[in-house]
């Protein structure tokens, strides 16, 4: 899938795309997947499927909801609802993983304790700023009880060469994508909205 | 190699490519769970040029 994209609004500073998360509030959470790189994805809204490929061991297609977080240059927390428990990620990248204590008790599971068909009640920025990371920070609460809170972690060291002619992309701290436009935020206090062409 | 570079390298070779990033990146994480692996490292990543072939196995059905 490629869709054209053009810029609709961006900003730097205080999170003023808030209005933009409401695209997520009342969806219902689908299922998460980590993605290359151990980037974690929520998917909510309705499933979809891609289009059949084939790869050395059969066949593969992607599967992915209508609205999907992607949690890429940060790290994670997700407290359970209905079953006491606590998921992470993303925190061997951060100085400060006693960021993860406190928010509740439980296990450490790999996978998120959301209950799937629970709905997004609240998807809510804040600013964070600390030890080499400013930016903006995430918190979903979903009908379950469940909450996800998202975190910026410091910009890593390039340590290794890359291809002559290739240029690394910045990574994006989180990203909401939805029928209406993908939403980037970070890294540092820059955010840009795209919507598709003819939305 | 660090997590932000992971996800550097294969936004790179999915944009020279001109492939979709999010299924691009299940794909490599579906042929490393059906055990084709890469040699970056005992993770089983995918090198530069393993991944760029990986973009074209993907390409080469669209």
């Amino acid at each position: 899938m490629s869709i054209a994209i053009e810029p609709r609004s961006s900003g730097i500073g205080v999170p003023s795309f808030g209005n933009h998360l409401l695209q997520l509030v009342g969806e219902p959470f689908l299922f998460s997947r980590r993605s290359y790189g151990d980037e974690l994805v929520l998917h909510f809204g309705e499933r979809l499927l891609g289009p059949v490929r084939r790869n050395k061991h059969g066949e593969f297609r992607y599967e992915h909801g209508t609205h999907s977080l992607h949690l890429r240059g940060s790290a994670w927390v997700i407290k359970g609802g209905r079953i006491p428990s606590i998921a992470n990620g993303g925190f061997h990248a951060d100085p400060q993983p006693e960021l993860a204590e406190g928010v509740g008790q439980g296990n450490n599971e790999r996978e998120p304790p959301i209950t799937p068909g629970a709905r997004v009640t609240a998807a809510i920025p804040f600013s964070v700023e600390r030890e080499a990371v400013k930016g903006f920070g995430l918190r979903i609460d979903l009908a379950d009880g469940s909450s996800a809170i998202v975190l910026p972690t410091p910009e890593e060291l390039d340590e290794e060469p890359i291809p002559v002619g290739t240029t690394l992309p910045e990574i994006a701290d989180w990203e909401l994508r939805t029928p209406h436009g993908i939403l980037v935020v970070g890294p540092g206090l820059k955010w840009e909205f795209t919507t598709p062409e003819g939305v | 190699m660090g997590r932000k570079r992971d996800l550097k390298r294969v936004d790179a070779v999915a944009r020279e490519f001109g492939l979709d990033r999010d299924e691009f990146g299940a794909y490599l994480e579906d042929c490393k769970a059906h055990g084709d692996r890469g040699t970056e490292n005992d993770r089983g990543d995918f090198t530069w040029a393993e991944m760029r072939e990986k973009a074209r196995e993907l390409k080469d059905q669209q």
